[in-house]
């Protein structure tokens, strides 16, 4: 008896448990699809929905934000998507925000997508239109992905030969990689360039130490003492040059503008001939005196009074000739 | 060769004859169900044998049909670098086919056999000619409230079942991978709608009712003979686990024909 007095109740938990986990399911499900808040539509006008179904999701920036609610068919090249938008987003999609049908996951069911527009645009209003954009589908990217395997096929048949070439060929990469005897003269050339280091090593060593003119050169400062002052001797030169020059312009100046002898004898012609003259009729003269002397000296009264021995004149005189005539 | 046309001929007059009973027998049931008066005590009697126990039942079964169902599964779609659409095909699959199905099922052997047992050994003892001798309707106190019972409570049993089905599913998804009770949810109700739903609660409605009405037909329709209530029991399982398959196909076409799938 007390068995079927608990009948009831239990049966009553029982059934309350499975009306509530039904009413939990439904009302979790309801509000996954906005089922029990406030909504407002958004039309868009696609050429292809892609497979997309009423109930599929809309995504505003990647969050679930309402369901498609009708699909219809207005012309043969324009399907009308009617979307049911939670109300609590309407601020923040844009009237020129861009609507396109995209997929959840490679293998997902169809989204529609809602990008957003600019901040200047105005929030969006019920029963708004948006404009659609086409997405890139799976058929467009298998078309694009064959393009891409058929290149890669010829890259890598490309590479087959190359590679082939490269094992079996005699081109200069192919030496490179299967003759040694580059390599051989490679280990030789840094052999070589080993012991030219060394040596160079040497030098440098020998530099450092101040040894031979070139170390003396790099580690000596007297040097560069006494060739400072060699230059700060060539400046005092230069100094004098400089006042030598400019008097030189100071006098060239007076001789090119002055009424000097100079200045006439380079520009006045008249005063050169005469000047030519005068030396021409003074060397006249001069061997006129020159004749005139041997004259007197060849004359008989200068040699009575002179007393020279008549012979003696004619040794030199004799003498002279052969030095005059070389 | 004529025997064996007159054999189809007259497996065919008895199935036909069958359908036209079962027919008559529901609709002298449903009018019980209509005309007074309500047992309801015998209603809670049933309601309480039918619900409560068998849920220990259905709850084990439930649990291993989700976390099988999981760990079965998983492969294929980690082969596909898809395991995170686990939870969501999990909770389709539960909620659309496996936890109406096996829960009726289910009921089939342990309630539809029970009520054809019952009622099988009420005719083959007489209780039921006595009842109507007594001025008791057997169709309404046995029968009606019976099927009325089976029709309540095995869509509530499908509610548990789903239940501890998704339980089982996420028990399994934490075997290979740390996924919280949150997030569980969230991708196993991003799959669903209420196309999934209501088809699959309408469903365990009529799974309900046919499983009632098949085992009360079966034992209230039982021969003469101790063995005959055998018969009934087995015959109820069996014809009640057809009828649950024919209900699922006629299910899963309207669903087509009303939501487009």
């Amino acid at each position: 008896m007390k068995k079927n007095k608990n009948q009831p109740l239990k049966l009553g938990i029982f059934v309350t448990l499975g009306l509530f986990i039904f009413i939990v399911g439904i009302y979790y499900l309801g509000s996954k699809q906005d089922l029990f808040s406030s909504t407002f539509t958004v039309n868009s006008y696609f050429r292809d929905v892609k497979g997309l179904v009423q109930g599929n999701n809309v995504r505003y920036s990647g969050i679930n934000v309402g369901t498609v609610s009708k699909i219809d068919i207005v012309s043969d090249s324009t399907i009308l998507v009617k979307m049911s938008i939670n109300d609590k987003v309407r601020e923040f999609i844009r009237k020129d925000s861009k609507v396109e049908i995209g997929s959840d996951g490679l293998m997902g069911s169809k989204i529609v997508k809602i990008h957003p527009g600019s901040a200047n645009a105005g929030s969006i209003s019920d029963d708004d239109e948006l404009e659609s954009t086409n997405s890139l589908d799976i058929e467009e990217i298998l078309k694009e992905a064959k393009v891409v395997i058929d290149d890669g096929q010829i890259i890598t048949k490309n590479l087959v030969e190359m590679t082939d070439n490269l094992n079996n060929g005699d081109g200069d990469i192919a030496k490179l990689l299967n003759d040694d005897e580059i390599t051989t003269k490679l280990s030789q050339f840094g052999d070589e360039m080993i012991s030219v280091s060394q040596s160079i090593d040497g030098i440098t060593r020998k530099i450092n130490r101040g040894e031979g003119d070139l170390g003396k050169l790099v580690n000596d400062t007297t040097i560069t003492h006494e060739f400072h002052s060699a230059m700060d001797q060539f400046g005092n030169i230069m100094l004098r040059t400089d006042t030598i020059a400019n008097e030189l312009m100071i006098f060239s100046k007076s001789m090119n503008n002055g009424n000097g002898l100079v200045n006439r004898l380079v520009y006045d012609s008249t005063m050169a001939d005469n000047v030519d003259t005068t030396i021409y009729k003074v060397g006249k003269s001069v061997d006129n005196i020159v004749d005139a002397a041997e004259t007197i000296e060849k004359s008989w009264i200068f040699n009575l009074f002179s007393g020279n021995n008549k012979k003696e004149r004619q040794e030199e005189r004799n003498s002279r000739k052969p030095n005059n005539m070389k | 060769m004529n025997m064996m046309l007159s054999k189809i001929t007259g497996s065919l007059n008895t199935f036909f004859i069958e359908v036209g009973n079962i027919l008559l027998f529901t609709v002298n049931v449903v009018k019980q169900l209509f005309s007074g008066p309500f047992e309801h005590k015998e209603l809670i009697k049933q309601g309480y044998q039918i619900g409560n126990k068998t849920l220990p039942l259905i709850a084990i079964t439930g649990f291993i049909m989700g976390l099988v169902l999981s760990l079965q599964s998983r492969p294929v779609l980690v082969d596909f670098g898809a395991q995170s659409l686990l939870p969501g095909m999990i909770a389709v699959s539960i909620i659309r086919e496996i936890g109406p199905v096996i829960t009726a099922l289910l009921c089939a052997g342990k309630i539809s056999s029970g009520i054809g047992a019952e009622l099988g050994a009420m005719k083959v003892t007489e209780q039921l000619d006595a009842m109507e001798v007594s001025g008791t309707k057997p169709l309404n106190f046995v029968v009606a409230s019976r099927v009325l019972a089976t029709t309540l409570l095995v869509p509530i049993l499908v509610f548990f079942a789903d239940a501890v089905g998704l339980l089982g599913s996420f028990v399994a998804v934490n075997m290979h991978e740390s996924m919280s009770v949150r997030l569980f949810m969230s991708q196993a109700f991003n799959s669903l709608s209420f196309s999934d739903v209501i088809p699959a609660t309408i469903k365990s409605v009529f799974f309900g009712f046919f499983i009632g009405l098949i085992g009360a037909y079966k034992g209230y329709h039982t021969d003469k003979g101790t063995e005959s209530v055998g018969i009934s029991a087995n015959s109820a399982v069996v014809t009640a686990s057809l009828v649950i398959f024919i209900i699922d196909l006629i299910a899963v076409q309207v669903s087509d024909i009303i939501y487009g799938f």
